[in-house]
């Protein structure tokens, strides 16, 4: 019995970290989406008794009103919390092959404490006054809050293409043992010459994204144009990738197992 | 050596052309019935003769049918013939090809994932 426990320990202790960490991610989703179910019911009470006080104007319609904005105020907030967790969990998910992700997500973290701080404040307000106060707080933070978001999708989009490369080069390095010797052969010197210029490439564009992302600070927030030219980035980023892995490929069944 | 009838009928005539000698009352009989046994003698021959010819054509017929039937069933398989023997070409599959799918699976648009659809403004204010 007693090593049965102890077998069962050592099991535990070598589960993948990663396996428990895309379990977090999971858990955090399922969180996100459930607050926002609960937002949407508590969105649609505000506008049922904001649509009374405007109309009856009385003290007891004013507080109703009240009462149901910071409701949804908060659950709002809740809601953009609990996305910002599950966008930074995603990304820390891929810092063992992009650890820059490790200096982004702190600005993820210190936003899930903005809104934590945020809704005790609104929490806090005990007139309409005082509320619209802390909603316009509320407003004043959103490009940051847009920046941070911006900054997160698109350090995740490089985490998971980076994850890839990092895969098809493991597999490329085993296959160069092979393919040095038999560089007599041109198409075999001219695939490994354009793989090389690729993987500059891939990387030199790399560094472009991230210099894109960490420009966003300085710039006037125009979100369409933002996420257009990211996706771009994106998007030429992955090409790169397909014709590199296309060329690996090629090599490693035409001149390395010979199946073609 | 087989005795046929055409050879009693022989035999029972020339018993009676002895009777008709030792007994000449019997010379008009003998004249009138003679020939008559001699041609009924003949006619049972070959009727025998054919008959046997029949029967031996008939059995021979039923059993040409019968193993002409047998013929008929019996399915043709044709003889077995030498295949070449083909060369197996090993069927690689790289282990990037699942990576390649995933990379063009992949989706670079952005906002990914999306930022919650919410009410950025949540007042009380009258709208001007």
């Amino acid at each position: 019995m007693k090593y049965l426990i102890i077998s069962l320990l050592c099991l535990l202790a070598f589960v993948s970290p990663a396996a428990a960490a895309s379990t977090q991610t999971d858990t955090a989703e399922a969180d996100y989406r459930f607050q926002f179910d609960r937002y949407r019911e508590a969105h649609r009470q505000y506008q049922v008794a904001k649509a009374n006080f405007f109309e009856a104007n009385t003290l007891k319609a004013e507080q109703d009103a009240l009462v149901a904005a910071k409701s949804a105020a908060v659950l709002r907030n809740e809601v953009l919390r609990t996305y910002t967790h599950w966008l930074r969990l995603q990304l820390l998910d891929q810092s063992p092959h992009y650890p820059t992700v490790n200096t982004i997500a702190p600005s993820l973290l210190v936003l899930e404490h903005w809104y934590t701080s945020h809704s005790a404040q609104i929490q806090a307000a005990g007139a309409l006054q005082s509320y619209e106060q802390v909603n316009q707080q509320y407003l004043d933070h959103i490009p940051e809050q847009e920046r941070v978001f911006l900054q997160g999708q698109i350090h995740l989009k490089l985490g998971l293409l980076l994850d890839f490369q990092s895969q098809a080069k493991s597999h490329y390095d085993t296959l160069t043992p092979t393919l040095t010797t038999i560089t007599t052969i041109p198409e075999v010197e001219q695939g490994m010459t354009k793989i090389s210029q690729l993987g500059t490439a891939f990387n030199e564009k790399i560094l472009t994204v991230q210099t894109f992302s960490n420009a966003l600070e300085a710039n006037s927030f125009r979100m369409d144009r933002l996420y257009s030219d990211g996706s771009n980035h994106v998007e030429s980023l992955r090409n790169i990738q397909l014709q590199m892995l296309d060329l690996i490929i090629e090599l490693d069944n035409r001149y390395v197992h010979n199946s073609l | 050596m087989s005795t046929t009838p055409f050879d009693l009928v022989n035999s029972k005539l020339a018993t009676f052309k002895q009777l008709v000698v030792t007994h000449p009352q019997l010379q008009p009989l003998f004249t009138k019935f003679g020939p008559f046994w001699a041609k009924f003698g003949k006619v049972v021959t070959y009727s025998v003769l054919i008959l046997t010819f029949l029967i031996i054509a008939a059995v021979g017929v039923n059993l040409g049918l019968n193993y002409a039937r047998q013929i008929a069933d019996t399915t043709n398989t044709p003889l077995p013939i030498n295949t070449p023997t083909v060369t197996k070409t090993q069927n690689f599959r790289s282990v990037l090809l699942d990576v390649r799918d995933q990379v063009q699976a992949f989706d670079p648009l952005l906002p990914d994932p999306a930022p919650p659809a919410v009410d950025n403004n949540i007042t009380l204010k009258q709208k001007p």
